[in-house]
């Protein structure tokens, strides 16, 4: 479970995309086409939980709020 | 002033041309007609030397032999060599979970909301700003890239974005320079830009280049961008350089900055409404697409993951083994023109985009939840596997997925 706990932080470059429901396959399959990696890798919720499950082990269950907290913190 | 002072001062923030005789009544006129100054200050003699004439005198207080100034000098040789980084592997304490690890990287200057820098100024001065630094229902300091509109007229103008990894020098100088060129170019995918190949750059070195073995691993970085630039289709036309970035302390101590480049990105923007900004804007209908642009070939599990330099190591007090590197530029440069083909202004395909940096993919999210006011649910397994990937393997796939004198030398390149 630490490497998936590391590969969460892992920096290597990429680009995450908000994706409207009916267009997520053929945005993943116009990149993979182009021979660009992409996969699924969530969803979005209208309520504010922060939900992390890897390989069936929930990393992560937080609000959003208190994330946004921690990470305006150094700020104010 | 003294002839001495007009010969020596600087004449900062003007120009010096070599005009042929027959133009000078022509560039005379130009001039007067665009009211700037211009002095003809003497003429190319088949002579190899340098005159002053004093005119109040007709004195020379100036005559050089060119061929002593220019003549006798040797060619300098710089002795380079390169000196190993010394690297550890990331150990993370015994039974950290990922909200121990939260609690400290999201207070992570660089990670961190900017928000002290954006609250005390103006983000919308000359009217002309089509993207500011804040994005989304409550300002979040978060736009990838910056949009500006050439005319209040018109709906064309200017993109810009910055990519800096320089902590990554203290692993790998070219890891470093390839990741600030990829930062750069991630960051730019976010408004629709004419071209890659119109896209120039400013770039600014700072470097205690003058230590031992800094030389060599300047002349790595330099290489590596330069290649890296080319590979993507991007051009430097510009920038700066301090290269003594490196200070002598009491008790015989020298210390210096990691090795750092910063890119400075511009290029026209056919549309300046076609902006992907990173806050979420479709909460509860709408998935997450993690593009990976590294080029990096699929490799093992997710413990495989290089988390050298990275934020995570920074935390907790490491710098670890090896970068996260850009392995194929071809890839980069694709997915960046196959993103941009999806744009356009009502986000009819793609709503939101963020790039991966400084903490993360799961920090990447968070920042876009954070901004769009909203939750997200992330199943690492499953559905992100791509075809003929085996289980473990998709499991990675989607969670990866001085000696000087202490004056600081700036240079104009």
């Amino acid at each position: 479970m630490e490497g998936l706990l590391r590969s969460l932080f892992a920096e290597e470059l990429g680009v995450v995309l908000e994706v409207p429901e009916g267009q997520v396959a053929s945005v993943v399959d116009e990149l993979r086409a182009a021979g660009v990696p992409a996969a699924v890798i969530g969803r979005t919720s209208s309520d504010t939980a922060v939900v992390v499950e890897a390989a069936g082990t929930q990393l992560l269950s937080a609000d959003m709020r208190d994330l946004r907290d921690t990470w305006e913190a150094t700020s104010f | 002033m003294s002839v001495l002072e007009i010969w020596g001062a600087e004449y900062q923030e003007s120009d010096a041309l070599l005009l042929r005789k027959e133009s000078l009544a022509l560039f005379k006129e130009l001039c007067e007609r665009e009211s700037v100054e211009c002095e003809f200050v003497g003429e190319v003699r088949d002579q190899a030397d340098v005159v002053v004439v004093d005119s109040r005198d007709g004195s020379t207080p100036v005559r050089i032999d060119v061929g002593k100034v220019l003549g006798g000098l040797k060619p300098k040789t710089y002795e380079l060599v390169r000196v190993p980084a010394p690297s550890a592997p990331l150990v993370l304490p015994e039974g950290t979970d990922v909200r121990a690890v939260l609690e400290r990287l999201l207070r992570l200057m660089s990670v961190g909301s900017k928000r002290f820098l954006t609250n005390k100024v103006d983000r919308s001065v000359t009217g002309l700003v089509a993207q500011q630094q804040c994005v989304g229902p409550l300002h979040t300091p978060l736009a990838d890239c910056s949009v500006t509109a050439s005319s209040l007229l018109d709906t064309v103008g200017t993109a810009s974005s910055v990519g800096e990894q320089g902590i990554r020098s203290l692993l790998d100088p070219a890891a470093m320079a390839r990741g600030a060129v990829g930062e750069a170019v991630t960051n730019l995918m976010a408004a629709r830009i004419s071209a890659l190949e119109d896209v120039k750059c400013s770039a600014n070195w700072m470097w205690a280049a003058k230590l031992h073995g800094e030389g060599a691993a300047l002349w790595d970085a330099a290489v590596a961008m330069a290649d890296a630039m080319k590979a993507v289709g991007l051009a430097v036309d510009g920038g700066k350089d301090s290269l003594s970035m490196a200070a002598r302390c009491p008790g015989d101590e020298t210390v210096k900055a990691p090795g750092q480049l910063v890119i400075t990105t511009y290029v026209p923007c056919p549309d300046i409404r076609v902006v992907a900004t990173p806050d979420l804007k479709a909460a509860g209908a709408s998935s997450l697409v993690h593009v990976r642009l590294s080029g990096r070939k699929a490799g093992g599990l997710g413990a495989a993951a290089r988390l050298g330099a990275s934020s995570l190591a920074h935390v907790f007090g490491q710098v670890g083994d090896c970068p996260p590197d850009l392995d194929d530029a071809a890839v980069l440069k694709r997915g960046f023109e196959t993103v941009q083909s999806m744009m356009d202004a009502a986000g009819t395909r793609i709503l939101s985009l963020h790039d991966v940096s400084d903490g993360g993919l799961l920090v990447t999210i968070l920042e876009m939840a954070f901004a769009g006011n909203c939750g997200v649910a992330l199943q690492l397994r499953g559905e992100d596997a791509e075809p003929g990937q085996k289980a473990a393997e998709a499991a990675e796939d989607g969670a990866e997925d001085a000696d000087d004198d202490g004056a600081d030398a700036d240079a104009d390149v």
